[in-house]
């Protein structure tokens, strides 16, 4: 824009320093206000970082077996919702899997439910894990050191438990005799870190094992795990699979780990009521903000209405206003995200471990700091609209 | 000397139809450079309202406000906001200082809304402060301020473009008549010694001595306009 004529000197813009300061005095001049607007933030930062937190760790654990299993494709009897839930299979579609071109091994995997006796006779409720012990796929993964899953699976009556649920399970040590469904099992191997979603323990076992402790038959299986050969044509082989496979899901890995973690998160309820507690927090810290920004705006109406009679610009006043959102939403996400980061690692062993990924932190601060934006309309709107007369009498 | 700031037939009315108001009529008003000028008239008779149409801040209804010939009731929003920034100082009874600031910072506002970098406004903010006679003070915040010294940071922040207008409205009604006398002072020199148009809106009888010439409105209008003969200044 030209100046117009009359003006004699050169008007520069102005830059951000000034109404930087400007807006951190304006926040630090009145410490119990700036208290109540970090804490806003603060608390909203919490209450989002440990809802998704824990949203992504039941979707992880959710479909921890199938994310593990290394397997390209599942096989699973119809209308399968998740894998630890499971219906029994006939062994002999795995082969017809294995005929079927492009597919370059099928190995058959038992899920069940089973009760785990301890030795003062309680009883616990488990998931068998039946799975051969030179299978390719599907092995119980994250073994302590000292043991591997093969040779734990070929002591007799071995099976495999995680550490994490020793004590649920009355596990003292390795070699330690239980009850599965009123057959012996000796504990032959541990674990370290898989959780799961239900909190009935994963143990792992053999199939023959696994069929018996379930009592099922010699030719019961839950899942066929498929290998491609390197370079199939993955949506051909699937196409090939469903086709030969009759009354069975043949589903690509991805597609029945979203499927499992869906299962628990959606038709129970579960997974919305996490993001709608962490939508709750988002819009507590973004009304606290709001209305804290506003109190704080409308102390300086008389200030902001000189500067803009001496002819300052109502960018200069939007400026400070976004200023202050922005300073606010940067200190209380600090604080919030340290926080999240000490419960994470906190409960880091608890039965629900949420998860905060770099990424998750990212989105946290980027979403504050969106909603401390959109909490600065309410005033951006009044300091847009000051009247630059009201400062005379 | 010369002309600065013409009025020419300007009137002005506030609101429509029946609810409107007129708050000045025909009103024909010169400043000289280098002079002091005293509007006095009642309360509610459109002394605030003139002073926001010289200002450029209300654009009258009728007439024409000259600033060094250019006329300013044609300009645009934006125009009229530069001509404010760049060519008038404005005063006002409440000193209107951000009370988080310190006397130095609120007058490198002014100069950062020019454009001013940082430290050159901040020395600039120095000479001006000790130009109304506050060098001491540069790093208290209002609080710790005298309403006079208040007022006197409001002047330095008003001096901030160098303007070439002083417009102020009521100045010294908030303060005690040393003060207050003092800030006239100052505005004297402003006007004699470094060639300002200074225009004074006041009540008060006792500080018109101050100026060269008062200009009396009554119900918007000019009752009165005379020079104050020398023997009769302060
Ligand atoms: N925005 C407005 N809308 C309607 N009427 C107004 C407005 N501003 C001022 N007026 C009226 O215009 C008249 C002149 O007002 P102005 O403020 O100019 O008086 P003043 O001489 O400065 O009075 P005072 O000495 O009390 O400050 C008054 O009657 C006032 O009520
Ligand atoms: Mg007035």
């Amino acid at each position: 824009m030209q100046n117009p004529d009359v003006v004699r000197r050169r008007v520069g813009s102005a830059g951000w320093g000034m109404t930087a300061t400007i807006a951190w005095r304006n926040m630090s001049h009145d410490p119990i206000r700036l208290a109540a607007t970090i804490i806003g933030i603060v608390f909203s930062v919490l209450l989002m970082g440990m809802q998704m937190g824990l949203l992504l760790y039941f979707i992880h654990t959710t479909a921890t077996l199938v994310d593990h299993a290394r397997a390209d494709i599942w096989v699973a009897a119809n209308g399968v919702n998740t894998v630890d839930l499971s219906t029994p299979l006939s062994q002999r579609w795995r082969y017809h899997a294995m005929a079927v071109p492009g597919v370059q091994k099928a190995e058959s995997y038992i899920v069940d439910l089973a009760f785990w006796k301890r030795g003062n006779g309680t009883r616990e409720s488990v998931i068998l894990v039946g799975v051969d012990p030179d299978a390719t796929m599907g092995q119980p993964w994250a073994m302590v050191p000292g043991t591997t899953a093969a040779d734990a699976l070929s002591v007799p009556d071995g099976v495999i438990i995680d550490r994490m649920y020793m004590e649920k399970l009355g596990v003292s040590k390795l070699g330690d005799m239980f009850e599965i469904n009123d057959r012996r099992v000796r504990v032959a191997g541990f674990t370290q870190g898989i959780r799961t979603f239900t909190q009935s323990p994963y143990v792992f076992t053999t199939l023959t094992r696994a069929r018996e402790l379930a009592r099922r038959a010699q030719d019961h299986i839950a899942y066929v795990l498929i290998r491609l050969e390197p370079g199939a044509d993955a949506p051909k082989v699937l196409a090939d699979l469903r086709e030969r496979l009759i009354d069975c899901d043949v589903l690509m890995a991805p597609d029945i780990s979203a499927r499992s973690s869906n299962y628990w998160l959606f038709s129970t309820g579960a997974g919305m009521s996490l993001i709608m507690s962490g939508l709750l927090g988002l819009l507590v810290g973004g009304v606290v903000v709001a209305q804290t920004l506003y109190a704080s705006t409308m102390d300086r109406l008389p200030q902001y209405s000189t500067i803009r009679a001496m002819g300052g610009p109502t960018s200069y006043l939007v400026r400070i206003v976004l200023v202050q959102a922005g300073l606010s939403g940067l200190i209380g996400y600090a604080i919030g995200i340290v926080c999240v980061y000490g419960l994470v690692f906190a409960l880091r062993d608890a039965s629900a471990a949420p998860e905060l990924p770099f990424r998750l932190a990212i989105f946290i601060a980027f979403v504050t700091l969106l909603t401390c934006l959109i909490a600065s309309i309410v005033s951006m709107t009044k300091v847009n609209r000051i009247d630059p007369t009201r400062v005379f009498r | 000397m010369s002309v600065l700031i013409e009025t020419r037939g300007v009137g002005h009315v506030f609101g429509k139809g029946e609810m409107s108001f007129r708050a000045l009529r025909e009103i024909d008003l010169s400043v000289n450079r280098g002079e002091m000028l005293m509007l006095m008239g009642p309360s509610g008779s459109g002394k605030t309202t003139l002073v926001q149409i010289i200002g450029a801040l209300l654009r009258p209804s009728e007439g024409a406000v000259l600033l060094d010939g250019q006329d300013l009731s044609q300009l645009n929003e934006t125009q009229r906001r530069k001509v404010r920034l760049a060519e008038f100082g404005f005063v006002f009874q409440e000193y209107n200082l951000f009370p988080t600031l310190t006397a130095q910072e609120n007058v490198m506002v002014a100069l950062d809304l020019l454009g001013v970098g940082r430290s050159k406004a901040r020395t600039t903010a120095n000479d001006l402060l000790a130009s109304v006679g506050l060098s001491d003070k540069l790093h208290l915040k209002p609080e710790l301020l005298s309403g006079g010294q208040r007022q006197r940071v409001a002047i330095a922040r008003a001096l901030a473009a160098d303007p070439r207008a002083l417009l102020a409205d009521e100045p010294t009604a908030a303060l005690d008549s040393e003060s207050g006398q003092r800030v006239m002072e100052l505005f004297r020199d402003l006007a004699h010694r470094q060639g300002r148009a200074v225009l004074i809106v006041t009540h008060d009888p006792r500080i018109q001595r101050y100026g060269d010439r008062v200009v009396r409105i009554e119900d918007g209008r000019i009752a009165d306009d005379r020079a104050i003969a020398a023997h009769e200044k302060h």
